[in-house]
């Protein structure tokens, strides 16, 4: 500012009525400064000729309430961020940890909200929430679910096991298992239940509880390595669990299988230190992450001969961040993926042909997903 | 993620209560008859203290504050400009303050010239102070023009000076009070009092008392589909609160060039911990419990031993304890609880040398040692407690330049810290030289204009919880530092006898952090862990305004106004999918405004905060964007003088258009509310 501008300045604000002039101009430009404007996310043009589309679970950040169910469209190539939020006019809640499709209905499991979601698989429109609480009112944190005989099964941290009807939508028995329950499958006419602990660090549970579904009562605890959780079973009857330790590596992860017919730990793969799997047509897809090094691996296991097949299941050099769900197209052995990224920031969606081959990704399709369910009119489809 | 994320949570939030002090003399601002006094004359006193200030500092005087309807510190630190003010909602949610978005570990909290702290999280709860006995509160960025002071008031990014009221004894009066009860909505009942006793010519003693407590039951809406989607009418639940605060000092002014206090503060607090208003179970977290209390001595001496030499000397033990309970948590125990204990023992010696008439030198060095320990439900997890102790010397050398048309300061803090764990592995000791420089300069004779810049540098350490709480801890961690450069032009005028002040300060800002602590999965999903990561490039605008209007003798107008513009950005790492985008939590604009016209009948008061939208997560996405808000306040009040005692009696009407806004997501803050006062002073 030379002089004459400066005295040009001191003249125009001593003069009172400029004074409020001024300060009206001032507050006038102040607030209309805001030039914050969102971000755009990534778009994907993607076709797939197996199903019409995928509904993708994104759990959210705990205490967020934004777990979303996101819906890709192959046939129009469009993605909906939240289907569940676009048809019922509410988000999902916190922290929606499972899903499963059992006839023509969503199954969402959320955990923080301790609520089940069910929902019309055409439309994503809840057609009935049930809320998981004890009777004082306490939330059970429901966690994991899985069907048989026209009922659904619900693991929830509070250490039970909820028999839900699939036909009127309601909680029919309610049976004790272990600490913390996460992960339960069926097989042979048995529930079997891993028993975490996890709420419990550092002393973690190393059970998985065995509850036959006629009685509907725990028989037996059968002793694992520390800290079980995903569990899911072949078409022989074998149970694969994962146990994960006290996260420190001590023990380290641990890939083991249960006998469904003698209800003992038949085996542990010592060379497999998996973090989660999942099993299509007997081939379990399983992968590590190593939070050491950021470093993780995929590999593909045949449940009948019970070896790795492949120890590089991704053979195009593809690689993924943080791998924090694995599922399998059943219509054509397509493996998806996700990828949580470093949590705090929307994941991908992954797709691997059987060969490894990346065949597309859809970006930014949520907070850390951890789901996918193949939907679709192209051939009839039960997982 | 889920299981140390509860515990995470608590640490990086709700336990942020823990106070412990620093010593600190206070600036020799114009202290002059600041409570019972001509408004535009104390507007005017502090008003020039700010605008001639080489470096940001923000100035709120008792009589400001009572314009603000205020209850606790934390409401009217919100009327600063470049502050933001995280508030978990209600009287007892939690509430730190970080200065031009460096983070609340940044700012530095005083309490009558000496340091609050909280070694544990690093932060102080402003939401605790009350301002009943509060006479003035100022804001520094960087640091004072005072460099007669403890050095560790030069250690931080921000100070929040905090200053009780002092005795003043007006003709022969011996004895002056107060006593006043507050009440209003949400079961707020809150009484006080405080005495000031002239013991003899030289001792004076003061004693302030204080009891709060509400059931904080507020109504809020909860979005559960945002603009367009559901909306459930909720009340918040798990929100009462009850403090107690007690505190006496003794002041002595043995003559004009040597005086000294010595003061005793209790505080104690329980509360219930609302959580996140989760869809569907908002019930949720809706019995986690907290009690704290904290306890503080703390004494000051100070003695101009000759015209050029002066020496101060601070001290202080403070302790502090907290008791977190879980009991509906899914363990074997069923519930997740844990007590902290920490002390902290400090010691402070200054020294000024006037070397010259316009030059001063001054050194200061302070010592002082915090402990932490802690139990838990579980003995294993108590048994692996590290038990941390920290020693630390901190010691500054500066200098001041004084002229007609130029102040300039520069100071250069050396801090030297070790510390040792019971269990584990002890961070490093760190040695480290932080560098400061400020000056104002007033080219004109006759024009109160100043042009201003200072530039530091300072760190921030990691907090005990950084480095040792259970699982999330990291012993590796490095301190976080920050570099703020300011440039700033201040004027200020008086228009006649009509507009006897009307000022305006505007400072540009540059800031870099680096080694951001933050939490990341980097073990296991389940095991967040704290790391250096992440740098954040601050570039921002903070203006402020003051014009008074005076008509007659009895008739007065106010207006204050604030206003922030920031674009806080991450820069960590050109690849990553948030490169550049503002930093969560951080508005783009954000401001403030008051209004107070006085007059013989009823003074009314209106008061406004405004901020824009923010993200309340990493990427800005329009699903993690938090709408702006507007929180509009108005009060009425008047006084009655009778007998030489004075009634006042107050109304406030707060959030007066009901707005339902959170400042931190899923945490409503109250809808409109009210609240009375009656107050007597003699």
């Amino acid at each position: 500012m030379n002089s004459a501008q400066y005295l040009y300045f001191i003249k125009l604000i001593s003069s009172r009525r400029k004074v409020w002039g001024l300060l009206v101009l001032v507050v006038l430009c102040l607030s209309a400064c805001d030039d914050m404007e969102d971000k755009e996310r990534k778009t994907n043009y993607i076709t797939e000729e197996s199903v019409t589309g995928v509904y993708v679970l994104s759990e959210g950040l705990f205490n967020s309430n934004n777990s979303t169910l996101a819906y890709y469209d192959f046939d129009t190539q469009t993605l909906t961020s939240d289907q569940f939020l676009v048809a019922n006019k509410r988000g999902l809640g916190d922290t929606a940890n499972d899903m499963k499709l059992y006839g023509s209905k969503l199954y969402i499991v959320v955990n923080v909200s301790s609520q089940i979601e069910i929902v019309d698989v055409s439309t994503g429109k809840s057609l009935k929430r049930i809320p998981m609480f004890n009777d004082a009112g306490i939330a059970r944190q429901p966690r994991y679910i899985d069907f048989a005989g026209g009922n659904a099964y619900v693991c929830s941290f509070d250490g039970t096991l909820a028999r839900i009807d699939t036909t009127n939508l309601s909680i029919t028995g309610i049976t004790q298992c272990g600490r913390n329950p996460d992960g339960l499958c069926i097989a042979n006419g048995k529930i079997y239940v891993s028993n975490s602990g996890g709420l419990d660090f550092p002393n973690y549970d190393n059970t998985v509880s065995v509850v036959p579904i006629s009685t509907f009562k725990e028989t037996k605890k059968i002793t694992v390595s520390s800290n079980p959780s995903k569990i899911e079973a072949d078409s022989q009857g074998d149970v694969y669990v994962v146990s994960r330790g006290d996260n420190f590596g001590n023990p380290p992860y641990k890939f083991q299988k249960i006998s469904s017919v003698t209800d003992e730990l038949v085996h542990t793969f010592d060379d497999i230190q998996a973090l989660n799997f999942a099993i299509n047509n007997d081939t379990a897809y399983i992968y590590n992450y190593d939070f050491s090094n950021q470093s993780c691996w995929v590999k593909v296991f045949d449940c009948i001969e019970e070896k790795i097949i492949s120890d590089n299941f991704i053979t195009d050099g593809t690689e993924l961040a943080t791998p924090y769900g694995v599922d399998v197209n059943p219509v054509n052995g397509d493996v998806y993926l996700t990828d949580a990224k470093s949590y705090v920031i929307w994941g991908d969606v992954l797709c691997f042909d059987r060969k490894g081959k990346l065949k597309f990704r859809i970006q930014s399709i949520g907070l850390n997903p951890n789901k996918t369910i193949f939907v679709g009119s192209k051939k009839t489809i039960q997982i | 993620m889920r299981f140390s994320a509860i515990r995470l949570f608590v640490l990086s939030g709700l336990l942020g209560l823990r106070l412990l002090p620093l010593a600190a003399a206070d600036p020799k601002v114009d202290t002059t008859k600041v409570y019972s006094i001509n408004e535009v004359t104390v507007t005017e006193s502090y008003r020039k203290t700010e605008v001639r200030s080489s470096a940001p500092l923000q100035i709120l005087s008792s009589k400001q504050i009572e314009n603000l309807n205020a209850l606790q510190v934390s409401d009217a630190v919100k009327y600063f400009s470049g502050v933001s003010v995280k508030d978990y909602g209600g009287i007892g949610g939690l509430k730190t303050v970080s200065v031009r978005s460096l983070g609340a570990a940044h700012t530095a909290v005083s309490y009558d010239g000496i340091s609050l702290t909280d070694c544990q999280t690093g932060q102080i709860d402003i939401g605790r102070f009350s301002l009943d006995n509060v006479d003035m509160l100022s804001l520094n960025n960087g640091q004072s023009d005072n460099i007669f002071q403890p050095a560790r008031l030069f250690a931080s990014a921000a100070v929040l000076n905090i200053r009780t009221l002092a005795p003043r004894f007006e003709d022969n009066k011996l004895l002056n009070g107060k006593a006043s009860v507050k009440t209003g909505s949400f079961g707020l009942i809150n009484p006080s009092a405080w005495l000031q006793y002239k013991v003899s010519k030289k001792l004076s003693a003061s004693v302030s008392a204080e009891w709060l407590q509400a059931d904080g039951q507020y109504p809020y809406k909860l979005y559960q589909g945002g603009d367009d989607g559901i909306v459930t009418d909720e009340t918040r639940k798990n929100t009462e609160v009850k403090n107690f605060r007690v505190e006496s000092t003794l002041y002595a002014n043995f003559s004009e060039k040597e005086s000294a206090y010595i003061k005793a503060y209790y505080y104690n607090s329980e509360r219930g911990l609302p959580g996140a208003t989760i869809f569907n179970n908002t019930d949720n977290f809706s019995s986690q419990y907290l009690w704290d209390a904290t306890c503080f001595v703390q004494a000051h001496y100070e003695r101009d031993i000759s015209k050029t030499l002066s020496v101060q000397t601070n001290a202080k033990f403070n302790y502090g304890y907290l008791h977190y309970l879980d009991p509906t948590y899914l363990n074997s125990e069923g519930k997740q609880e844990s007590f902290y204990h920490q002390n902290e023992y400090y010691a402070s010696f200054s020294a000024l040398y006037k070397a010259f008439s316009r030059l001063s030198f001054s050194a200061s060095a302070d010592g002082f040692i915090n402990t932490l320990g802690a139990e838990y439900e579980s003995a294993a997890e108590t048994e692996n407690f590290a038990r941390p102790v920290r020693y630390n010397l901190v010691s500054v050398l500066a200098a001041k330049y004084v002229s007609e048309k130029l102040l300039g300061t520069a100071s250069l803090l050396s801090t030297l810290v070790t510390e040792t764990v019971a269990q584990g592995d002890a961070a490093a000791s760190h040695n480290r030289l932080s560098p400061y420089i400020s000056f104002t300069y007033k080219p004109f004779d006759k024009q109160d204009l100043r042009f201003r810049a200072f530039y530091k540098n300072i760190f921030r350490l990691p907090t005990f919880n950084d480095l040792y709480y259970s699982r999330v801890g990291n012993a590796d961690l490095l301190p976080e530092t920050t570099d703020q450069f300011n440039l700033g032009i201040t004027y200020s005028l008086s228009v006649g006898k009509v507009i006897p002040l009307v000022s305006l300060t505007v400072d540009g800002y540059r800031n870099y952090v680096k080694d951001k602590i933050i939490a990341m999965p980097t073990k296991n999903i389940f095991v967040w862990t704290m790391v250096n990561l992440g740098k954040v490039e601050v570039t921002g605008v903070d203006v402020s305004g003051e014009a008074s209007v005076a008509v007659g003798k009895k008739l007065g107008i106010i207006l204050g106004g604030t206003y922030t513009y920031q674009r806080v950005l991450d820069v960590t790492d050109p690849e990553s999918d948030t490169y550049r985008h503002q930093v969560a939590y951080t508005p783009r604009v954000a401001g403030s405004g008051r209004l107070a016209f006085e007059n013989p009948w009823v003074n009314v008061a209106y008061s406004v905060l405004w901020s824009g939208a923010r993200y309340a997560l990493f990427q800005n996405f329009a699903e993690n964007r938090l709408a702006g808000y507007s929180d509009h306040s108005i009060s009425l009040s008047r006084e009655f003088a009778f007998n030489k005692k004075t009634l006042n009696l107050n109304i406030e009407a707060l959030n007066i258009l009901n707005e339902n806004y959170a400042i931190v997501r899923w945490f409503p803050m109250p809808g409109r509310s009210f609240r009375a006062t009656v107050s007597l002073k003699f």
